[in-house]
């Protein structure tokens, strides 16, 4: 089963193609340029140094969110596009069950941070096992307070992984102290290896989708929505 | 290409999401047009992250439903035209991302429309035979041009609003008034019912003749403050009375300037309207009367055609690609994209 894995939620602007047995190419971008601009040269030389033809994809995998909502909807569209020329299914990732995916070795709890601006971030939190990370706690938006409060019902250590580790090390190592752990570089970050690994699972599990049947994850409600919302509330109090 | 060429065009620049098929850049197999004017009601304009979901919802479905209503699939498809700008930055990029996508899957060559472009190939779709040199006046909610075109993609800029434009007027003016969102159609009807004789508002005419740019803050701070005033006084200000006398403002001063530009450029032999503000039945009849006895060929898109629609992308797409203007992969989303002049 020979999937294109693709992931632009963050940052970094990741492709990878692969099967349950094998990784056949990775490519991976951290600069500042827009996914919009790089996003399809990357799959175009990712199939054309491989050696491997369009025609032969059986599938996409996607990471669906959360993260930047700009981002999430590259992916996805490109995705979706693919999918529907190509006549093949997708299949969605949520962006920090992939992330986890990188220290599922890891026997204590798995924590990925992602940048969620306004001093949050995305997260959820995981038992590492060798059947891969189970979820212990939901995807929210957290404050880094909030997200200590949640950690303190737990006892073990905790891995962080994700882009926000960089800004917020440093507020969680007081809140943890020596429970505090921190995945090494090359399992820190966001890559499309991951969402290939996730996406099989979910493949195998749920079966793929139609391009018109992928839900993004964004978590959020957008700015105004939130704000009409909070309207009503306070309206009826 | 083929003498038979179908052209996939797709166009998610604000809040509608369209796809179209058209034939040979002239005849339109499917126009699919999806508004999301419901989404945007309740907060009384378009919000872009709504605008940017909902695109990424439906922008699959309805690409479905513009081949199958054309009666073609993918295979029969030569070229995929998409809107690049300008625009709404986070609606652009699905469509932008989305024909890229295909256009690889299908091994189709893209076309990047301007959107403000694709506005004038609308005339295209009409049935008319369109020859160049022409004139041509853009008008819609961002934008308020006077072009000149020698041929296609030779665009002289003759005039454009130095400050906000025609339709966006409309839009502010009808919040004003209380009518709701979008502007353009609820003045035209409201107008019909009204006298415009009943108030005088100031021509938006800049400077001397022969200058072609286009003002419209003048008119817009005088309705503003004529409705302030009268609902002060408490007095019976008849909205239908209002939206004639506003209209009729600012289309006169459309038809002034195109007249201006009528006289400079003599060669022209036809005068075209385009962008949603065409739409206006009074812009509509004003263009007819006044241009009946001139030696040009006025012509204009069904209503359907002058809001944002799928199929003038498309028709503009066709012709950009039998000049051989291919987009690349890295092509992205440009939000302030502008008519370039020659
Ligand atoms: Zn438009």
């Amino acid at each position: 089963m020979l999937l294109l894995a693709i992931d632009t939620t963050t940052r970094i602007c990741t492709a990878a193609l692969g099967d349950h047995e094998k990784i056949r190419a990775e490519y991976l971008l951290n600069v500042k340029n827009t996914h919009s601009q790089r996003l399809m040269p990357l799959i175009i030389s990712l199939l054309k140094d491989s050696g491997i033809g369009k025609n032969q994809l059986e599938g996409v995998a996607v990471n669906i969110g959360p993260g930047s909502f700009t981002g999430i909807r590259i992916g996805m569209a490109t995705a979706q596009g693919l999918s529907q020329g190509l006549h093949i299914p997708v299949v969605g990732v949520m962006t920090l069950d992939a992330l986890a995916e990188a220290c599922t070795f890891y026997s204590g709890l798995i924590c990925p941070i992602l940048d969620a601006r306004k001093n949050q971030v995305y997260t959820a939190l995981y038992r590492g096992g060798s059947a891969g990370p189970e979820m212990l706690q939901p995807a929210a938006a957290l404050s880094i307070g909030e997200l200590g409060h949640m950690l303190s019902a737990y006892e073990e250590e905790v891995i962080f992984l994700g882009d926000a580790v960089e800004s917020f090390r440093g507020e969680l190592k007081l809140i943890l102290g020596e429970r505090y752990r921190e995945a090494p570089l090359s399992s820190r970050f966001n890559r499309a290896s991951l969402v290939l690994q996730k996406g099989i699972k979910v493949w195998q599990e749920k079966g793929p989708v139609s391009p018109y049947a992928l839900k993004p994850f964004y978590i959020r409600l957008p700015e105004a929505e939130k704000r009409l919302w909070e309207k009503k509330q306070g309206g009826r109090v | 290409m083929s003498h038979k060429t179908f052209i996939l065009g797709l166009e998610t620049s604000c809040d509608d999401t369209s796809a179209a098929v058209v034939l040979n850049g002239r005849t339109v197999l499917s126009n699919v047009v999806s508004s999301q004017d419901n989404f945007h009601l309740r907060f009384g304009g378009v919000v872009p992250e709504i605008a940017s979901r909902r695109h990424l919802e439906i922008i699959n479905p309805v690409i479905d439903e513009a081949l199958s209503k054309a009666g073609i699939t993918f295979r029969d498809l030569d070229g995929i035209a998409v809107s690049y700008g300008p625009g709404l930055a986070g609606s652009l990029l699905i469509g932008v991302s989305t024909a890229k996508a295909l256009s690889f899957a299908l091994e189709l060559p893209l076309a990047a429309v301007n959107h403000l472009e694709g506005h004038i190939y609308a005339n295209f779709l009409t049935g008319a035979t369109i020859s160049f040199p022409l004139l041509c006046l853009v008008v819609s909610g961002g934008h308020t041009s006077l072009l000149y075109m020698k041929g296609h993609g030779q665009i002289e800029i003759l005039g454009r609003t130095r400050d906000d434009a025609a339709g966006e007027v409309f839009d502010k003016i009808a919040r004003a008034l209380g009518l709701g969102f979008p502007g353009g159609p609820v003045i035209d009807k409201l107008a019909q019912q009204g006298e415009a004789a009943a108030f005088s508002f100031p021509r938006a005419l800049m400077g001397e003749e022969g200058k072609l740019d286009f003002s419209f803050s003048g008119v817009k701070t005088a309705v503003l403050n004529c409705i302030r005033r009268e609902t002060e006084k408490g007095g019976q200000v008849r909205p239908a009375d209002l939206a004639a006398a506003f209209q009729e403002a600012v289309v006169e001063a459309l038809v002034e300037k195109s007249l201006m530009a009528i006289r400079q450029k003599r060669e022209a032999g036809q005068f075209l309207l385009a962008g949603g503000v065409a739409a206006n039945g009074e812009l509509r009849r004003k263009f007819r009367q006044k241009l009946e006895s001139k030696n040009i060929e006025l012509i204009y898109p069904p209503v359907e055609l002058c809001t944002d629609n799928g199929a003038m992308i498309a028709s503009a797409g066709y012709y950009y690609l039998r000049q051989g203007r291919r987009a690349s992969w890295d092509l992205n989303a440009v939000p302030n994209l502008e008519l370039e002049r020659v």
